[in-house]
């Protein structure tokens, strides 16, 4: 019974529209596990306005008190990350009308830099600058890859402190919360998509994992990294479907987060505590930027491995993968959490 | 005005300058008709002398990986752009250091026709092209490119030859039909 609630409730299709419902609940487990993350703190992502464009919205982890932080009808907004501390915001500002690709969103459009809570926003350079900019530990600097390499940026001045070879990275690149090891998809050590983290000091790189993996981020031990990756499978045609994993920085102890078959899964970003996982789960490839986004999911990391719905293939693999619970959030496209109090009312409680 | 000496030519009377310019220009005329009914396109053109570091003339002798894809490469249905390498037997060199006899070569959206490949949104992507309509095993082509890979595109690279050679990838810019 448990299961086939589950199992109604995650097989709706991706949401469209604006997001501004709280996600339904209909299992004690999932209602548990709402009241277990409902305050600790604010989880930012990008979706869909009413008016069509893309804002950036927070809401707290239950998927209650949605609040759109940029609100630009004439403008869209795209790929939020806090910094270490929770007090800043960096995302991606581009044309109201501007289609987000999946892969190469981190070329698109001007760095904004804002408050944690949307106010102050301001941009850093021009169109297509600051590609793929990630935050240093302390916040005072950027990490940006573009064709020649990769350049650590002091934001205050705008001047480029040091350039290394990018060796290979591509996309997606991500400064750990240490500050001693960047990650990023690079097109060595595999045939394609392949992740691989890169030590910032000796520029020295292994993989992580190869073939048919993306949109990877660092776990806050600065040890493991999570990611999504599709093995090679017979289900979907033989297409596969896309799951989240964790791995070693060095590229052992991959270990399966979340599958469903009928779902590619994308975006996977841990809470601050690293007990919390957060993803989206779409129909279709690729997370979906280029149309709604997708339904956001949230789970302890404690239940993981968690496979949601018949998924015979993934269930042979993985036997013993328990049956979440997962949380349904509002839909959108790469969330990310901090457990900083955002906003004056959170500090005065 | 001093008068040109005349002469006649199979009753015609000519100038001496008239005639030695016709002489001239209808033979070489002759020449370019000649020349006209063998001539073969070589795939040179104003922008292969001048793109990329490398050019070459080589025959596409293997396109691999195809098995995953139901024998052709993939087009949109992916869900992201990409370039596919493919290896070319080298017919002859016309510009910069080609160490091997046989090169990997990354095409971009290789689905597509050369003249339609660019992308302003991929660094190392916006100004390709060419006058390849598409690729077949067996071809000879004109290519125009840079080497190593990486340090002259940001695309996603798909490498069937991943683990099979450390060869270094060369990165197409223009790539145009030759006649063979």
């Amino acid at each position: 019974m448990l299961i086939s609630w589950l199992l109604t409730l995650l097989a709706l299709p991706a949401a469209s529209g604006p997001a501004t419902q709280p996600a339904d609940r209909i299992d004690e487990r999932q209602a548990e596990l709402a009241r277990e993350v409902r305050d600790k703190g604010w989880i930012v992502y990008s979706a869909r306005s009413e008016e069509g464009d893309w804002d950036l919205f927070l809401c707290r982890p239950d998927g209650s008190d949605i609040r759109n932080i940029t609100n630009t009808p004439d403008a869209s907004e795209a790929a939020p990350r806090f910094n270490h501390d929770g007090t800043k915001l960096l995302y991606r500002g581009l044309g109201k009308d501007a289609v987000i690709n999946h892969d190469k969103w981190g070329f698109q459009g001007r760095l904004m830099i804002a408050d944690a809570d949307g106010g102050n926003p301001r941009a850093l350079g021009e169109e297509k600058e600051y590609p793929w900019a990630t935050w240093s530990p302390d916040g005072k600097r950027l990490a940006c890859m573009n064709l020649h390499g990769i350049e650590i940026v002091d934001i205050a001045s705008g001047m480029v402190e040091r350039k290394l070879d990018r060796h290979g990275i591509f996309q997606q690149l991500f400064w750990s919360p240490d500050g001693r090891w960047f990650v990023g998809v690079a097109n060595h050590f595999g045939e394609m998509w392949t992740v691989v983290r890169m030590n910032v000091e000796s520029a020295e790189v292994n993989a992580v994992n190869s073939f048919q993996n993306c949109t990877p981020d660092w776990l806050p031990d600065s040890r493991r990294v999570i990611l999504s990756h599709r093995p090679k499978q017979e289900a979907n045609n033989g297409y596969g479907w896309t799951q989240l994993y964790v791995a070693d920085g060095d590229g052992r102890n991959l270990k399966l987060v979340y599958g469903e078959e009928g779902k590619h899964v994308y975006g996977g970003a841990t809470s601050p505590d690293m007990k919390y996982v957060l993803f989206g789960a779409s129909t279709e490839d690729g997370g979906g930027s280029e149309k709604e986004g997708a339904p956001l999911g949230l789970m302890r990391m404690r239940d993981a491995p968690t496979i949601i719905g018949e998924s015979t293939e993934l269930r042979e693999r993985y036997p013993d993968a328990g049956d979440g619970p997962v949380l349904l959030l509002p839909a959108g496209w790469e969330p990310h959490w901090t457990y900083t109090d955002i906003f004056e009312e959170d500090r005065d409680e | 005005m001093r008068r040109s000496r005349a002469y006649t030519t199979h009753g015609v009377l000519w100038s001496r300058p008239v005639g030695t310019v016709a002489v001239v220009v209808s033979g070489a005329l002759a020449v370019i008709a000649a020349c006209s009914k063998n001539e073969k396109n070589d795939g040179s053109d104003p922008q292969m002398a001048i793109r990329g570091s490398v050019e070459v003339t080589a025959r596409l002798i293997e396109i691999a990986g195809l098995e995953d894809y139901n024998g052709s490469l993939p087009g949109t249905e992916l869900g992201y752009d990409y370039a596919w390498v493919m290896k070319y037997r080298v017919l002859e060199r016309h510009r910069g250091e080609v160490g091997q006899d046989e090169i990997l070569v990354a095409h971009y959206r290789p689905y597509l026709p050369r003249s339609q490949s660019a992308d302003p949104v991929t660094p190392g992507c916006e100004e390709l092209g060419g006058t390849v309509e598409s690729f077949l095993a067996g071809d000879v082509h004109r290519l125009a490119l840079e080497v190593p890979y990486d340090e002259y595109s940001m695309a996603t690279l798909i490498n069937p030859y991943h683990d099979q050679t450390g060869d270094p990838i060369h990165w197409c810019v223009l790539a145009n039909e030759v006649d063979r």
